[in-house]
């Protein structure tokens, strides 16, 4: 059992006030205070300066500190570079420019080279460079978790930054996209990614991910907590820790803080003033430090040296790829009893929404390798994020659940709550059980549980079983249905191209159109959707026993295809319903 | 659209803030409207009294 925290501290100064670093000092001495050590993320235009250097490196000699290199620019820096942008939208070689410069430059005040780097957002191309230049570079920083569409809607300025669809955790990013982990060594880059922050794994996803995070000032900003009550923060920071539950023992939580959100001269867009922000963050620390005085297994860790651990260990396995992970949130801003079951290898990543009789919320296919970098010498500019193929939010009608009918009458599982009754692991596989949906489908009364056994190479077993029945010789009919798209933002992509198919004795095929075509079959062996796109195909089949299939193309004001998996059995107890669902690079499996 | 027969529906008061219109699904288990989009959960009256909340109709001053 190992849970981890990790403290991360920005000393940030506005240029044209040095007495600004008075404030990082308090702020050090409230970590130290607690014996708490810290990762210290330090910009040029702190460590060009001698004496905060020095102090730096006591920080490092006396309490254990770690320090690394932020990659701002600042003005002086801007005017250097000729670059206004931020580091993550450099073009390529001005970025190399800038961070050979800001090695040396770190090595210049600290005698040697930073081991951890950080920015909110580092690409695959960023992070090899890094890695080949700088062999010793073991951990970045490298994402804000779910930063993109939400965030975008909801600040005030623009925030021209998307990094949805990667990691919530400490991941190994691969060479072909760094949101994607690496699902074999060959693809591994070698630096372990870590999140800016910690997030409300279910704000993040229905609302802003930088209003719900392990840093205060977002917090504050949110309304989440106040200076009569911390109690989110308390419970947010014991439910990521309790996460080693569901992960072989191992949990990570990194709190983030730049000083300049204690100081008095940072604008307000809270609306408590400083002092208050510094008392909240003194309970904060205070309270970490009771989780490990409490738990034998909490322990406080650098970001280098904590990256060194996680690549031999368990969770991270860089020998083996990215290991599956597990967060099953509850939410405990709005006390809703709502849960997402959130899971991510290096195949894919998806989010099971309980709220919605366990469907498929959000589901990213990394098993199809989209290469992605980001700046103004890419074609995709702002957007980082990894594609979806369903997305419940961004696109509204985009689901995979089932629909139950009988008797006349016929409801969609995503209707009705359930909650989480299990979720196991075994080598290569994680089982998730939800309650039982109760469901009266005029006057014949069902109960219907769903399971899911999700693979690491990228397949999913989806298990629709009879807990109950008022009618054992009742027929109940079972639609799996994924309603899928591809896409980034909350607009609808260019579809044309994406092919349909029934695969069956006399194969029928579908080419994207938007002409609302349908077509439908009995007796499929899977039915499938290759976006050329991405270059993935997802393909729906039964399992055990024959089912009919039915595809449909969707049309411009509706633009989603649908797969449709549709079984017909007695409605007896134990009786049970299993499809696969694979995602797969490239075109569909008998085509290639 | 679903095959059950529609006697209330109510738009979730939250996202309604937000200018977002969410259908509120009813839990007959619970008695209770819950919002799929957002982590709204209340009772009709709770929806009514959060339209209530969305826009102040201030008496005309002359």
């Amino acid at each position: 059992m190992k849970k981890v925290i990790a403290i991360i501290h920005i000393p940030e100064v506005f240029e044209g006030h040095p007495e600004m670093w008075e404030t990082f000092l308090w702020q050090q001495d409230c970590a130290h205070r607690q014996g708490l050590k810290v990762t210290l993320i330090v910009p040029y235009d702190i460590f060009r300066n001698p004496s905060w250097a020095e102090r730096l490196k006591a920080y490092e000699r006396e309490f254990g500190d770690e320090i690394g290199l932020e990659f701002g620019l600042n003005g002086e820096l801007q005017k250097k570079f000729g670059a206004r942008d931020s580091f993550y939208h450099l073009p390529l070689s001005k970025r190399w420019e800038v961070i050979r410069f800001l090695f040396e430059e770190f090595r210049r005040a600290f005698g040697r080279y930073p081991t951890t780097v950080a920015s909110i957002q580092m690409d695959a191309p960023t992070l090899k460079f890094i890695k080949e230049e700088y062999p010793k570079v073991e951990a970045a920083i490298a994402t804000c978790f779910e930063e993109g569409v939400n965030v975008y809607h909801g600040c005030t300025p623009a925030w021209f930054n998307f990094n949805e669809g990667g990691p919530w955790w400490p991941w190994l990013p691969s060479k072909y996209n760094s949101l994607a982990p690496a699902a074999n060594p060959e693809e591994n880059i070698g630096i372990v990614g870590i999140p800016w922050l910690n997030r409300d794994m279910i704000q993040s996803f229905d609302s802003r991910n930088d209003w719900y995070s392990s840093e205060l000032g977002d917090l504050l900003r949110s309304k989440s907590v106040s200076e009569g009550d911390m109690s989110y923060l308390y419970n947010f920071i014991n439910q990521w820790l309790e996460q080693a539950r569901y992960n072989r023992g191992f949990s990570f939580y990194t709190m983030l803080q730049e000083s300049s959100w204690l100081d008095s001269r940072k604008p307000p867009i809270y609306d408590e003033p400083y002092y208050v922000a510094r008392k909240l963050y003194e309970k904060y620390l205070a309270f970490l430090a009771r989780k490990r005085d409490e738990d034998p297994s909490v322990e406080v860790m650098c970001l280098t040296e904590f990256a060194k651990w996680f690549k031999g260990s368990g969770p991270g396995r860089a020998d083996q790829g990215q290991q599956p992970y597990v967060c099953l949130w509850r939410d405990i801003r709005f006390a809703s009893g709502k849960q997402y079951l959130w899971y991510i290898d290096g195949n894919l990543r998806l989010t099971i929404d309980m709220n919605r009789g366990g469907s498929i919320v959000d589901l990213r296919p990394y098993v199809a390798k989209v290469e992605k970098f980001t700046g103004i010498d890419s074609p995709h500019l702002y957007d980082g994020s990894y594609p979806y193929v369903v997305q419940a939010h961004h696109r509204n009608h985009s689901i995979y659940t089932c629909w139950v009918s009988s008797r006349g009458f016929r409801v969609p599982l995503s209707s009705r709550r359930t909650r989480y009754s299990d979720v196991s692991r075994e080598e290569g596989l994680v089982r998730v059980e939800t309650e039982p949906v109760l469901l009266d489908l005029n006057g014949l009364v069902v109960r219907l549980r769903t399971n899911y056994v999700i693979h690491s190479d990228g397949t999913l077993m989806v298990e629709r079983e009879i807990v109950d029945s008022s009618d054992r010789s009742a027929q109940i009919t079972l639609e799996e249905e994924l309603t899928g798209c591809w896409g980034t933002t909350d607009y609808p992509a260019d579809k044309r191209g994406i092919k349909l198919k029934l695969c069956r004795e006399g194969n029928q095929e579908l080419e994207f159109s938007y002409l609302g075509r349908e077509l439908e079959a009995p007796n499929v062996r899977w039915i499938g959707a290759y976006i050329p796109q991405i270059d993935c195909s997802l393909i729906l089949r039964p399992l055990e026993e024959p089912a009919s299939g039915w595809i449909e193309e969707g049309y411009l004001f509706k633009p989603f295809f649908t797969l449709k998996l549709i079984k017909t059995i007695a409605a007896e107890k134990g009786n049970k319903v299993i499809s696969n669902l694979l995602l797969e690079k490239g075109g569909f499996p008998d085509a290639r | 659209m679903q095959d059950e027969k529609i006697e209330e529906f109510y738009r979730c008061p939250y996202c309604l803030a937000k200018e977002v219109e969410i259908g509120l699904l009813f839990d007959e288990k619970k008695g209770e409207y819950y919002c799929t989009r957002c982590c709204f959960v209340g009772t009709k009256e709770e929806v009514f009294e959060g339209y209530g909340r969305l826009i102040p109709h201030p008496e005309v001053r002359h």
